[in-house]
């Protein structure tokens, strides 16, 4: 049994997936605080716990998933014990804990949509995406394509069972998805991200001209902004007006 | 109840505040608001369980203690109620089986834990409760005292219709210092989730993962370090949390238990002993709801190693000239050498340094003793911690108030036996149970100086080795007796090995001394047993009047009113 | 109602009365609070607010509607639950935790028309006064969670929430919380403890009902999305007109959600009774497709027993003779299909032709129980999984006859014995497929694979227990 990792590092243990060049490494800034904080005041006094859920679904928008750094500062927002958290993060199939590319399809496969085909999607899906279906497991139902770009979850019911198969991608419902469909949904995520692309190309150039004119007109400034030039796929650094400009997922 | 036709057996139990429950067949009587499960196990109606523990929140998941229940039928509107000849309702049988711990037994209930429905609701649970076991308790520590086998062999069905492949889960997992965590064992109750959320109030343990992956964790970089983390080896009902320190030691089927207390503070933490052929093994609390609860501290549990070890002092030790290494001799040559070397010894300048880790029993032997000297320098070494807030009291003598008692003596006057060791005004010391080097705070050189030290011990140390003459004594566990925690409480010791080597029990050592020394008083010489001496004492003693060994039983007697409370039981109080 | 047009292509069938449903898929409807107010919307509100409480429970009692959720519970008297002279606050949450497969109709209403949903829930967060509620949605509606925000907003705006609602003296706050993808928390003491920032288990009752210990240990009244929205109808319409109107034992109007094998699926809302089985698949959802016949339909959602389309039904008819009948011949209010073992639940009709594998519509349910199964309590955490592993090597073509009764064995053992209602619902379908889809189980099994072993670790042990010689 010595070969058998151990079950509780296992927990944290990171999850490498190329979806997180789509995503922000997790981080905390004085605006996510915020943001925790004004969640927790949605709750009545002393009943900080009940903001677990509305936090992680705040990490989870801004940083593609709930890294194994993030539960700590969950535990700290919402006045528990990362222990706490961690069974929390570990229970809902809705929480990630490996980064789901930048368009994340949810194929359901419950009954209603089985029986309109929505299983046999999935092997079409996969070799659309170029991921093997047979990482999917009952137990791991999500794989991440390796460009990172695609991400694919089995799910259970999503609540439209007259009109399945059902597609979520991202945050949009897409109904009585064929082949053909799949194929128009990628098209248009393809051209979303070139546009997306476009528009962070073009905010890096004026972002890099600002700086350039900042540089040449206080020549001895001292805390000159690292340039963001290196890896041209990562939304710019947050404090940036790239990223605002950015479209965030939908 | 049924001699007096006019009142029903209802109106009776109302009167005392108590309800009718039929068990079985048979009617019985319980307060209103009695849990079922207790009920049942207080008439002897075995109710199986694995998450219910009296102590902790009820979470009612294990579906173990299912029984079958029925209540009088409802009735129409306007309808009166049918009694039938012995005074009670008919009962309506529900087809459904209720758990017996969340539900509260009802006037006129019934509750039947033989019928095929409760028998196959439990054989249900025990099938589905293996399925992913790993069934290894050849190899399982907790086999022999572990209750899903005990229910499998009462309850289950025997055979195993289960041949799929098991979910696959942590094994021996380090998930403390002292605690192992076999997470594919595991059954799930959250007993060691709760305990730690609820009494020790540290919420390091939870459960992660989800349906059949559900596994107890703590997170990755903490750990199960509390204090009180071995009290979750106890209440796990399976092998899943271990004990580091007694894994792999002995079959627990070997093993007697011996009901006494604990000597590591003023609480006195009742505990078991669990021995084999004179070697203790493991240390566990054992309930007292107003002493201890169900819990102790791991430092107490795991401060037994002493007892078995080889400083043991085995036989007496002296040094026949001054300067001579010590060489081991014989009871009777010893007593008579001390009793001719304490003649010499002038009283006013002999001190007696004493202990309140001894009984009330040696203590009034070390009284006698005292008296027959005629030394009045004579005093015990306090021991002050820090109280934890839970159960370790900041007194860490386990008989401060029994020192108080018998002896009159706190602690205040070591400072001047201290002095007088310094300024040589004291040439002549007997040591009693006490390493004085330690928490007396006398220096060894201050020893050196001066002429004879007769030193009484269960284990060697500076001052035994210092000792012109070494008695060997005995540890709590080789010995009766009894002590008075912080709380006033007289409790019992109970021997639950024999004195190692040739060692002897502390009261009888001094006895004979006493005895030797010329003492002719009766009431000393002749008591041939501690229970003895406790008789003695309560004729004199006025809290102790009445007292006699079996009157204290294993709870202990409150004899004293002393102001001073145990935190953890206050709070369980207060939560009740 | 000839003054609404609908979508072209979304029209209601003639024999649907749309009340709750009224506006879906509207022509020129929108989610906005002002579409919502043009239609006499926050009217019966503010109505509500100069009635005292109480009368609304009565009005509420007296309509004799009952929860939507799947449990049937009647509302008004939930909310009587609430011990007298309590002293704690009192929450009310909206389970909007759709979940149970082959029901979707809160999903209409929260994405469509979530003011409707408001209004009922100030109202009867009024009637039992509570000045917190909790919108509990599921995961998998985000863009319905960012709508029903926005309605939140806009509400508030317009002081139908907040402090002093309209002048009433009536303060209430709702907060919107999101679910994360879990079956279990649309069991109402799963979703408080959910709410609570718990683990979602279920609760054990006794003692935690949540009319008495609910959410924070204080009463809690949960009622699902269209049970609050009919509860602003039955305010609208009256207690009594509503509840002369359908089934005399469950009034009011029913969303039905079809789906499966159908000519047209969907969601229809008719007049609870009104119609049959029949009526439903053959008249509005236009039959089986072409050239296949209905085999079998799940009534109430995928925890409901399944019904075979060629079962016959005895029923009793009012003068003590015997009436035999189809599935078909059942009324759909909330009661009658409960006298043939099976229930109507929340709503959601599945059906199935004879094209389908009985076997395979199993495994297929009981993998979403065991993935759904929260795991807390022994038979349920333990038996799903196992009930999974077994149909699928059933399905597989590696199970025995044995297998079969297995199978059902594992069912009964779950049923009864759990904590929450899950038990029920997971084992149901297994109990119903089994039992009266027996044939199609056993021939896929071949008497020969009760000696085959049928995980690894067995074919490895199997090494050293049998003799090879």
């Amino acid at each position: 049994m010595s070969e058998t990792p151990n079950a509780i590092d296992a927990i944290t243990a990171p999850v490498s997936s190329p979806g997180e060049k789509f995503f922000p490494k997790f981080e905390v800034t004085p605006e996510l605080t915020a943001k925790a904080q004004e969640l927790v005041a949605l709750y009545p006094e002393g009943k900080e716990q009940s903001a677990v859920l509305p936090i992680i679904h705040h990490v989870q928008e801004e940083f593609g998933y709930v890294s194994p750094e993030a539960m700590p500062w969950i535990a700290e927002m919402c006045k528990s014990t990362p222990i706490h958290v961690a069974g929390i993060v570990t229970f809902y199939p809705g929480i990630h804990r490996k980064c789901p590319g930048k368009f994340h399809f949810r194929v359901c496969r419950t009954i209603a949509c089985a029986l309109a085909g929505g299983e046999e999607l999935l092997p079409y899906i996969c070799s659309k995406m170029g991921v093997d279906p047979a990482e999917m497991t009952d137990e791991e139902p999500m794989v991440v394509s390796p460009d990172g770009l695609w991400s694919l979850e089995a799910v259970e019911c999503l609540a439209n069972c007259g009109f399945g198969p059902n597609v979520m991608v991202n945050d949009t419902l897409h109904s009585q998805v064929t082949r053909g469909k799949i194929d128009e949904i990628m098209a248009a995520c393809k051209k979303e991200l070139a546009a997306e692309r476009k528009e962070a190309a073009a905010a890096k150039k004026e972002a890099a001209a600002a700086r350039k004119e900042a540089k040449a007109a206080a020549a001895a400034a001292e805390d000159t902004p690292e340039p963001v030039a290196e890896e041209p796929q990562k939304p710019a650094a947050r404090k940036t007006p790239a990223k605002k400009a950015a479209p965030k997922k939908k | 109840m049924s001699n007096n036709p006019t009142i029903l057996p209802k109106d009776a139990a109302a009167a005392e505040g108590k309800v009718n429950v039929q068990i079985n067949g048979k009617w019985y009587r319980f307060p209103k608001g009695t849990r079922i499960a207790d009920a049942c196990n207080s008439v002897g109606v075995h109710v199986p369980c694995f998450c219910y523990h009296p102590k902790l929140s009820v979470v009612g998941s294990c579906r173990m203690c299912l029984v079958e229940q029925g209540m009088p039928p409802r009735l129409a509107p306007g309808a009166t109620p049918t009694y039938g000849e012995d005074g009670y309702q008919p009962i309506q049988w529900m087809p459904r089986a209720i758990i017996a711990c969340a539900n509260t037994v009802a006037e006129n209930m019934g509750i039947r834990t033989d019928g095929k429905l409760c028998n196959e609701a439990r054989r249900g649970v025990l099938e589905f409760l293996l399925t992913n076991h790993p069934l290894d308790c050849p190899i399982c520590d907790q086999a022999g005292e572990c209750k899903l086998q005990e229910y499998t062999t009462d309850y289950g069905s025997g055979t195993h219709r289960f041949t799929e492949d098991k979910t696959k889960k942590g094994k021996n997992i380090s998930i403390g210092p002292r605690v192992n965590l076999d997470q594919e064992r595991c059954v799930l109750c959250r007993r060691c989730v709760r305990f730690m959320k609820e009494i020790a109030g540290e919420e390091v343990l939870g459960v992660v993962g989800r349906g059949t992956h559900n596994a107890i964790a703590c997170y990755p970089g903490t750990s199960l370090d509390s204090n009180y983390s071995m009290n979750v080896v106890d209440i796990c009902p399976v092998g899943a949390m271990t004990s580091k320190d007694f894994r792999f030691k002995m079959r627990v089927w070997f093993l007697k238990s011996t009901p006494t207390i604990d000597v590591n503070c003023g609480t006195g933490t009742n505990i078991n002993i669990w021995t084999r052929e004179q070697q203790v093994y493991r240390i566990t609390p054992r309930q007292n709801d107003e002493v201890n609860s169900c819990w102790m501290p791991d430092s107490h549990r795991l401060n037994y190693k002493y007892i078995n070890a080889p400083e043991r002092l085995l036989t007496p030790m002296v040094k026949t000239d001054h300067g001579a290494p010590q060489r081991p001799s014989t009871w009777d040559a010893t007593i008579n050498m001390v009793v001719e070397q304490l003649h010499s010894c002038a009283p006013t300048e002999t001190a007696i340094i004493c202990s309140a880790r001894m009984t009330n029993e040696e203590l009034y032997m070390v009284r006698a003793l005292a008296r027959q000297l005629g030394v009045t320098k004579l005093d015990i070494v306090p021991r002050k911690g820090e109280n934890d807030g839970m159960l370790v009291s900041d007194d860490r003598n386990p008989n401060t108030n029994g020192a108080k008692l018998i002896l009159g003596k706190n602690g205040s006057g070591l400072p001047a036996i201290r002095r007088g060791i310094k300024n040589n005004s004291i040439r002549f010391l007997i040591a009693l149970g006490e390493d004085v080097t330690e928490e007396a705070g006398i220096e060894a050189e201050d020893l050196e100086g001066l002429d004879y030290i007769l030193a009484m011990s269960h284990s060697e140390n500076a001052t035994t080795k210092a000792a012109d003459v070494v008695l060997p004594s005995v540890t709590f566990a080789e010995k009766y007796g009894t002590m008075i925690n912080v709380a006033g409480r007289i409790q019992r010791l109970n021997k639950a090995i024999e004195p190692q080597g040739e060692a002897r029990p502390d009261w009888d050592i001094l006895r004979q001394l006493t005895e030797q020394l010329g003492c002719d008083c009766p009431r000393v010489i002749a008591c041939p047993s501690p229970m003895i001496i406790l008789e003695e004492m309560a004729q004199e003693f006025e809290p102790m009047k009445g007292l006699t060994w079996g009157n204290i039983g294993n709870g202990g007697v409150v004899i004293m009113d002393t102001g001073v409370t145990i935190p953890l039981i206050e709070r369980e109080k207060g939560k009740k | 109602m000839s003054d609404i047009t609908y979508k072209p292509g979304k029209e209601p069938h003639p024999r649907e009365t749309r009340r709750i449903f009224r506006n879906i898929d509207r022509e020129g409807y929108d989610p906005s609070i002002k579409c919502f107010m043009k239609d006499g919307g926050y009217e019966t509100l503010k109505k509500c607010l100069k009635m005292e409480p109480a009368d609304i429970t009565n009005e509420v009692k007296k309509s004799g509607l009952r929860g939507r959720g799947g449990a049937g519970f009647p509302t008004g008297v939930k909310w009587t639950f609430i011990p007298k002279g309590n002293t704690k606050p009192v929450y009310l949450v909206c389970n909007c935790d759709e979940s149970e497969p082959g029901t979707f109709k809160d999903r209409f209403i929260v994405h469509q028309d979530p003011h409707q949903l408001i209004e009922g829930m100030v109202i009867a967060c009024y009637a039992v006064q509570a000045h917190y509620a909790v919108i509990y949605m599921r995961e998998e509606f985000p863009e319905g969670a960012k709508i029903m925000q926005k309605a939140l907003e806009e509400a508030e705006a317009k002081n139908f929430l907040g402090k002093n609602i309209q002048g009433s003296g009536f303060d209430l706050k709702i907060v919107l919380h999101r679910g994360a993808g879990a079956y279990i928390c649309g069991e109402e003491t799963g979703l408080i403890n959910s709410i609570e920032g718990v683990r979602p288990y279920p609760r054990i009752k006794p003692p935690f009902f949540p009319a008495a210990i609910g959410l924070y240990g204080c009463p809690t009244i949960v009622n699902n999305v269209e049970s609050l929205c009919q509860v602003r109808q039955v305010m609208l319409m009256g207690g009594e007109a509503y509840a002369a109107e359908g089934a005399q034992r469950s009034p009011g109007t029913r969303i039905i959600g079809v789906s499966g094998d159908v000519k047209r699926p969907g969601v229809y809302e008719i007049v609870s009774g009104s119609i049959t089985y029949g009526e439903l698949l053959y008249d509005i959802c236009g039959g089986p497709r072409i050239g296949r016949k209905f085999k079998a339909i799940i009534p109430g959602g995928a925890s409901a027993k399944v019904m075979r389309c060629d079962e016959i039904l005895k029923d009793r008819n009012p003068d003590g003779t015997v009436r035999e009948m189809t599935i078909f011949d059942v009324p759909m209010d909330l009661d009658s299909i409960a006298k043939f073992g099976s229930m109507s639940g929340s709503g959601g009709v599945i059906v199935m032709d004879d094209t389908r594998s009985m076997p395979k519509v199993l495994n297929n349910l009981n993998r979403f129980f065991a993935w759904e199964s929260c795991g807390q309590c022994s038979p349920c955490r333990e038996g799903n999984p196992w009930m999974y592993k077994l149909s699928t090597r059933i399905c597989e073509g590696k199970g025995s006859p044995e297998d079969v009764d297995l199978l059902k064995s594992v069912a009964d053992n779950i049923c009864g014995r759990t904590v929450c209602a899950f038990g029920e619902a997971c084992s149901w379908p297994t109990q119903a497929f089994t039992t009266k889809f027996r044939e199609e189980f056993l021939a896929l099994t071949k008497p020969i694979n009760a000696l085959k072993a049928h995980s690894a670790e067995t074919a490895e042990a199997r090494k050293f227990l049998t003799r090879e010689d």
